[in-house]
């Protein structure tokens, strides 16, 4: 196991300003310091004393566009997350319980799965979410996210035996979104998968990649996921020398990128064979396995999450939409959608969300487009309320296009 | 017609110890005046390390100078909390080094009465884990660091809210002498252009190295030998102890942390007299302070370097003996009634920052007896401007950020409270590397004798972070033109000297990040700016202080005389 | 990933390059590590202000000759002085297509623009909201110029400007007054003192209600001026029309003058670029960085990047146009300098107290301004004294020329940009045309 060192890149910033510019925070909220005090020059403050540590902290989104922008290579992002792990105290109080349970997905999914209908009746009227806005702080302007009833693994395990016949396999990292909302997204990967030839395996055991409880504070349980997904990856290799692929943007960043950098969990064993689902499919493509696609004549806009950008996926999902037939895409201009996954459900963080994802939504309001598209599971969902527009993943689309 | 002051004893020299005699005398109700050719803490007091001993270093060598340090350690952690981290420090052995070195020093230290404790190399790494993980042996010892600076800047506020005055550069000519005896000072306002003489009944050189010169001024013979001394400032704080090296002292075996910043030092150089103020950092410098660093810490290779900086000891030859690295760096007071038969003029010299307080008391019981004067000092005992408030919570100011009151509080103690005001133009940041808010800036420009921004940055650590002044210096020097009534074209030419003299400091460590840093400043106000076109300053051209002709000869009679001086 | 040209930079050479690349029907890509250089520029575009022996120059068209003879090396040596016409006119109309007029001076001379110090620096392009002082009567017809900046904003101090500029000769009958704005929600603003830039500032005079009151105030505090000159706080894009609006509400003529970072005047060239590219179908990949390529056989043949790892990306020209130190483009180790991507030959560098001069603000030209990667006449690349055949090289990367010095930074990079543009085409049509036939023929 290697030693994960602390990151030093705040070193290299020549206070060029540049990465205020982009933070889409410190352009809705102007008590958010900015990600050039926060990150590295907060840094230089909290090594000389952790008295230095200010709470504020936490308004950061974690959504990395100030790596995207530094000409200087400094991980402006990471470290505020770091910087959150080692100093940020967690008040024992409400939000600290609302932030609980918006943050431990498989626990919450666990519990919320078999009573589906009801649990997602009652978070939707009108009085129920007055009162959680009033005590436990999640605004009532945000629709809290579907469960579905019934997992997804629970319909892989009695729908998909055969899997292991196909000749080439891949790993699915199916993540929460997929797992108890949106199973939907996990049996059109299926479906894409098998009709390029792939089977589809599961890995024993997996946990949510822990983005949300990193952005929530409850670093100890991230670790935890992050050791426990590391070594069902691990055993997964063992089993096929495949890829790890994910449907969600977000995860396989998660996966790949925070668990050394932020979380110090060693995946170095594994890192490389963790893909976006759109990269794996463009390799796949480049080598001939091309699936059969019938025309999809619509229009799409196509959102690029930000953490999708930060790790240059985007350049393989854009390929993937120009490649089905009849597809109009317009790319919209590259910006933060503002809900940055919990963040926005928050009272305190809402009108920050709204007003960071307001020049999006007017863009795709104006576009007269058929769908959305987009790899995020939580951009989707400030999409299509903000918004009206059905939003839709690249792979949702795919399937559609498969014959 | 020459303006002339009149005060009981004339202080000469800024640094530690002639601000520390400022502040005794102040206390003990004598009334005395600071002159100092440059700005507080400019000569060598701001350009060493920033150590405050345990005294350890010495234990082995020089045990009467290790128990003066930890005397003097223990009461400046008392008496200058803000200026002072109690860091703790350790002696580290590496493959190399003799363990048995490491015994004789737990033994002297013990004798000296300097509390060590001998830790386990895993101990040691779990203190500091960025010390040497080679290292095979440790000793815990009471070091701690101290800002110079703030230090300097805290005993004149003491002795100015006391009665005493200061002048800042103010350049010292000659001295007024009445037969075989100094009765003041000739002086020269480098801003102004003016002269005037301060009349007093005691002179006391403490100008360092300088020193000689001075005494020079009264035909009075004092040989010093000067000994360059050169360190390097890393980036941030890469170590939270301050490291030694457990050896015999050498080149580079210090890394010490101070504010936001560590630094690496020194290394010893004899120069000519002549080149005191005209030192460079050689290559060879940077290459000792580099490689020898990077033992004490190896995490040091691979950080950014700010800048590099040499200081000149004060050493003086003490009855004939001249030679190398540990000639005894002991106090030297001289009685020039005594020793000469001048009669108003002592000269304190030698010495070593952390101990000036003790310095300053002995020159000031010296002179407190011939003027008569028996109150007691209390130095040792009075805390500071900015120590008075004994470490409470900070308090939190709802409208400014942590990173930014908890700075102030930091550098300035409770006097913070003089400047973090509730108001949006006080609170706008100037310098975002360190903190410093337009009211700090306001505050040292108005109170604490600030001139121009190299002084600012002495006050405030403005221009002190990575950017070396690239963000803040504009912004400073347009608060000069607010506050400090400077014209716009004074301030323009402030900002350009700033950078004039940060770049002195970045030319020796050129490259890397550094070199990005002042290709960006360069772009910026060459390119953008064009900061090289701004027209003539306003003020007169510095003048330049004839020190061969000023040497006063005339005898000074009671009525005013006016005297050109070229 | 195959392009038809890969450009690794995304500053004023990249970009240029990339979007003649695009318009001429190329598959073009460009992959970025951060924002660029625009973002601390002045908005303007520098041809040529100064001459490498210091004389300074007034008609940059006329100067190539005695440029040729001083700096034979320089890169506008290199292009000859009709494709750097060419380029800077093809420029201009490009960046007009997207609402942003450059002009210069109509008897081709330089002009100057404004600094915030109260001096001035010789450009050749200037914005349409930038006043062009004329390099002999300078002061022209102004009687009366206001500096004028906002309450509370640190990054403009129009009493340095003031002083400095009422010295000059040519200002000594012309009234110089200054005056502070307040802006509207400055309470609120401020809450968070640590970031008031003038992106910040902007993002508040987008709101057409508050700017109103903006003008009002201005009306205000300024009372009458021929020139009002306020500091670069409007908008991206919309910046242009943010001031032609602000000069309808307060009657006065106004300039923007660029000082401390981000430049909004630059980042609207950014922004316009950007956008033309996007809209004539080329990519940008932001936020990465090239960290290898395979040269083999005299060419490059695939580069790796940080993102996309062991995906290589390919394309049949590449250009470099990675920047200067602060950039990345070079890398200054303590006893060496190279071009860290490929280590391409590099121009010979001396001992490291001679890279720099002793004084900061010099009259001379520190040496390390000029130092960077050397190219053949066609801007080709070489490594190891090989030439690489498909990898060019433009803008600050480039050896031979002092961006600052020399006043050329934006000239050499939209003209060295664009001229290996030209050649990539005629390259990628040529390879057509093989195609073609050898499908003809087959």
């Amino acid at each position: 196991m290697s030693l994960l060192k602390k990151d030093t890149s705040f070193d290299q910033c020549i206070k060029c300003t540049v990465c205020t510019v982009y933070c889409p925070v410190a352009k809705a909220n102007p008590e958010y310091p900015g990600p050039k005090q926060c990150g590295p020059d907060g840094e230089r403050l909290r090594i000389k004393s952790p008295e230095f540590y200010d709470e504020i902290l936490k308004l950061c989104t974690n959504c990395k566009r100030c790596e995207t922008a530094c000409p200087s290579g400094v991980k402006i992002g990471d470290m505020i997350a770091v910087a959150r792990d080692e100093h940020a105290k967690m008040p024992l109080n409400i939000k600290t319980i609302r932030d609980f349970v918006l943050s431990h997905t498989d626990l919450m999914g666990t519990v919320a799965t078999p009573f589906a209908p009801i649990v997602n009746t009652i978070t939707s009227i009108k009085p129920v979410k007055k009162i959680m806005h009033k005590t436990i702080g999640v605004h009532d302007h945000k629709s809290l996210p579907k469960y579905s009833h019934g997992t997804f693994r629970r319909w892989y395990k009695q729908n998909c035996t055969s899997q292991a016949l196909y000749p080439q396999q891949v790993h699915y990292f199916h993540g929460c979104f997929v797992n108890y909302n949106h199973p939907q997204l996990g049996k059109d990967f299926v479906k894409v998968m098998n009709s390029m030839s792939i089977g589809v395996q599961l890995l024993d055991k997996e946990k949510c990649c822990g983005v949300p409880l990193i952005a929530n504070g409850f670093f100890d349980k991230a670790k935890k996921n992050a050791k426990l997904n590391v070594r069902n990856f691990e055993a997964a290799i063992e089993k096929y020398n495949s890829s790890i692929v994910s449907t969600s943007s977000t995860c396989s960043f998660t996966l790949r990128e925070e668990y050394p950098h932020v979380l110090k969990v060693d995946n170095a064993n594994v890192a490389d064979k963790i893909e976006y689902v759109t990269r794996f499919l463009l390799k796949q493509f480049m080598n001939g396995n091309t699936p059969k696609m019938k025309p999809i004549n619509k229009k799409i806009v196509y959102h690029t999450p930000c953490h999708l950008e930060r790790t240059g996926g985007n350049l393989y999902t854009i390929e993937l939409l120009k490649m089905i037939p009849g597809l109009e895409v317009v790319v919209l201009d590259s910006q933060c959608c503002g809900l940055a996954g919990t963040y926005g459900f928050k009272t305190e963080n809402y009108d920050t969300s709204i007003a960071i994802g307001e020049s999006l939504f007017k863009q795709i309001r104006q576009s007269n487009a058929d769908f959305a598209i987009t790899d995020c599971e939580t951009c989707k969902w400030q999409i299509e309320e903000n918004t009206q527009l059905e939003t839709i993943h690249p792979i949702s689309l795919l399937a559609m296009a498969i014959q | 017609m020459t303006s002339w002051l009149e005060t009981d004893v004339v202080i000469i020299g800024g640094g530690a110890t002639g601000t520390g005699i400022m502040r005794d005398c102040a206390l003990r109700g004598i009334k005395c005046i600071l002159v100092e050719r440059d700005d507080l803490a400019s000569g060598t007091t701001g350009r060493n390390h920033g150590l405050l001993h345990s005294g350890a270093r010495y234990a082995v060598t020089d045990e009467e100078s290790a128990r003066e340090c930890i005397q003097e350690n223990r009461i400046l952690k008392n008496i200058a909390r803000h200026c002072v981290e109690d860091t703790q420090g350790l002696f580290i052995s590496l493959p190399d080094d003799d363990l048995d070195f490491q015994k004789s020093f737990l033994t002297a230290c013990g004798r000296a009465d300097i509390d060590v404790e001998q830790l386990s190399p895993e101990e040691a790494l779990r203190l500091e884990p960025n010390c040497n993980p080679n290292l095979i042996g440790a000793v815990k010892v009471p070091d701690g660091t101290i800002d110079p600076f703030r230090l300097a800047s805290s005993n004149v506020l003491d002795a100015v809210e006391h009665g005493a005055r200061l002048f800042n550069h103010t350049h010292v000519t000659g001295l007024i002498r009445e037969g075989h005896a100094v009765r003041g000072v000739r002086c020269l306002n480098m801003k102004t252009g003016e002269h005037f003489d301060i009349r007093s009944k005691q002179v006391i050189n403490a100008a360092g190295i300088w020193g000689q010169q001075i005494c020079e001024y009264g035909d009075l013979n004092i040989k010093m030998f000067p000994a360059k001394g050169s360190l390097l400032i890393l980036d941030y704080r890469i170590n939270n102890l301050v490291i030694n090296r457990c050896r015999k002292p050498s080149d580079a075996d210090i890394l010490v942390p101070g504010d936001t910043i560590s630094l690496i030092g020194t290394t010893s150089e004899r120069i000519d007299y002549d080149k005191i103020d005209d030192l460079h950092v050689t290559s060879r410098e940077i290459d000792v302070l580099l490689e020898e660093g990077a033992k004490l810490a190896p995490i040091m290779a691979n950080t950014r370097v700010l800048r590099a900086y040499a200081g000149v000891r004060p050493l003086v030859a003490v009855d004939g003996d001249t030679s190398g690295r540990n000639i005894s760096r002991g106090i030297v007071l001289l009685d020039h009634a005594e020793r000469d038969g001048m009669d108003g003029f002592i000269t304190i010299t030698g010495g070593k920052l952390m101990t000036y307080r003790m310095m300053a008391e002995w020159a000031t019981d010296l002179v407190a007896k011939k003027l008569g004067n028996t109150q007691p000092c209390i130095t040792h005992t009075k805390p500071l401007p900015g120590s008075e408030q004994a470490q409470k919570k900070v308090k939190h100011t709802a409208s400014l950020a942590k990173p930014i009151y908890q700075s102030a509080y930091y550098r300035h103690g409770e006097r913070a409270e003089k400047f973090l005001k509730n108001d949006k133009k006080s609170q706008a940041v100037i310098c975002e590397c360190e903190m410093v808010t337009s009211g700090e800036v306001e505050y040292a420009i108005k109170e604490l004798d600030v001139h121009n921004l190299v002084d600012l940055r002495r006050r405030t650590r403005v221009g002190m972070g990575p950017c070396q002044g690239e963000l803040c210096s504009y912004r400073a020097a347009g608060l000069f033109s607010e506050y400090g009534q400077s014209s716009g074209t004074e301030a323009s030419h402030l900002l350009s000297d700033f950078l004039e003299e940060r770049w002195k400091g970045i030319k020796p460590v050129f490259w890397g990040d550094a070199l990005r840093e002042a290709e960006f400043t360069y772009w910026i106000y060459e390119g953008l700016f064009g900061v090289s076109d701004i027209p003539d300053s306003d003020l007169p051209p510095l003048p330049t202080p004839n020190l061969d002709t000023d040497n006063s000869t005339a005898t000074q009679t009671n009525e005013n005389k006016s005297e050109v001086v070229s | 990933m195959k392009f038809d040209s890969l450009i690794i930079g995304g500053g004023v050479a990249g970009l240029s390059c990339a979007i003649r690349c695009a318009e001429a029907g190329m598959k073009t890509a460009v992959i970025a590590a951060g924002q660029s250089a625009l973002h601390f520029s002045s908005g303007s575009i520098d041809f040529l202000s100064r001459l490498p022996n210091g004389q300074p120059v007034y008609h940059p068209m006329a100067a190539f000759d005695e440029l040729q003879q001083q700096s034979p090396e320089h890169p506008y040596c290199k292009l000859g002085k009709r494709k750097v016409q060419e380029a800077l006119d093809w420029y201009q109309e490009m960046i007009k297509a997207r609402g942003i007029y450059l002009s210069s001076q109509e008897d081709e001379a330089n002009h100057l623009r404004l600094t915030p110090m109260g001096t001035f620096r010789s450009t050749w392009l200037s914005q349409q909201t930038v006043h062009q002082f004329p390099l002999t009567n300078t002061a022209g017809k102004l009687n009366h110029i206001a500096l004028v900046t906002i309450d509370g904003f640190r990054d403009f101090q129009p009493k340095l400007a003031a002083d400095n500029l009422s010295k000059l000769a040519q200002f000594k009958d012309v009234k110089i007054t200054t005056a502070a704005v307040e802006l509207p929600d400055f309470e609120e603003m401020q809450r968070n003192p640590c970031e008031f830039r003038s992106i910040d500032i902007s993002r508040v005079l987008r709101d057409e209600r508050k700017l109103h009151a903006f003008a009002k105030s201005m009306i205000q505090a300024v009372g009458k001026a021929d020139l009002v000159v306020l500091p670069a706080v409007f908008g991206n894009g919309d910046g242009a029309a943010v001031i032609k609006l602000l000069e309808g509400l307060t009657g006065f003529t106004i300039c923007e003058l660029p000082t401390m970072p981000p430049s909004l005047l630059g980042i609207r060239l950014e922004e316009a670029m950007k956008s033309h590219l996007k809209m004539l179908g080329g990519i940008i990949l932001v936020g990465d960085e090239v960290q290898r390529g395979d040269i083999e056989d005299g060419e490059l043949k695939r580069v790796f990047t940080r993102n996309h790892r062991d995906m290589p990306l390919i394309a049949d020209n590449y250009l470099i146009a990675t920047g200067s130190f602060f950039s990345r483009g070079m890398a200054a180790q303590r006893l060496s300098i190279d071009e860290p991507i490929f280590n391409l030959d590099t121009v010979a560098i001396p001992d490291r107290d001679q890279w720099y001069q002793p004084e900061f603000f010099t009259s001379k030209a520190h040496p390390f301004l000029k130092m960077g990667v050397i190219c053949n006449d066609q801007l080709q690349a070489s490594a190891n004294n090989q030439t690489v055949d498909n990898l060019f090289c433009a803008g600050a990367l480039l050896a031979h020329y002092d961006p600052v010095f020399e006043g050329c930074g934006s000239g050499v990079a939209i003209s060295t940009g664009f001229h290996v543009a030209e050649q990539m085409i005629s390259k990628h049509t040529a390879h057509q045309n093989q195609n073609n036939k050898e499908r003809t023929v087959a």
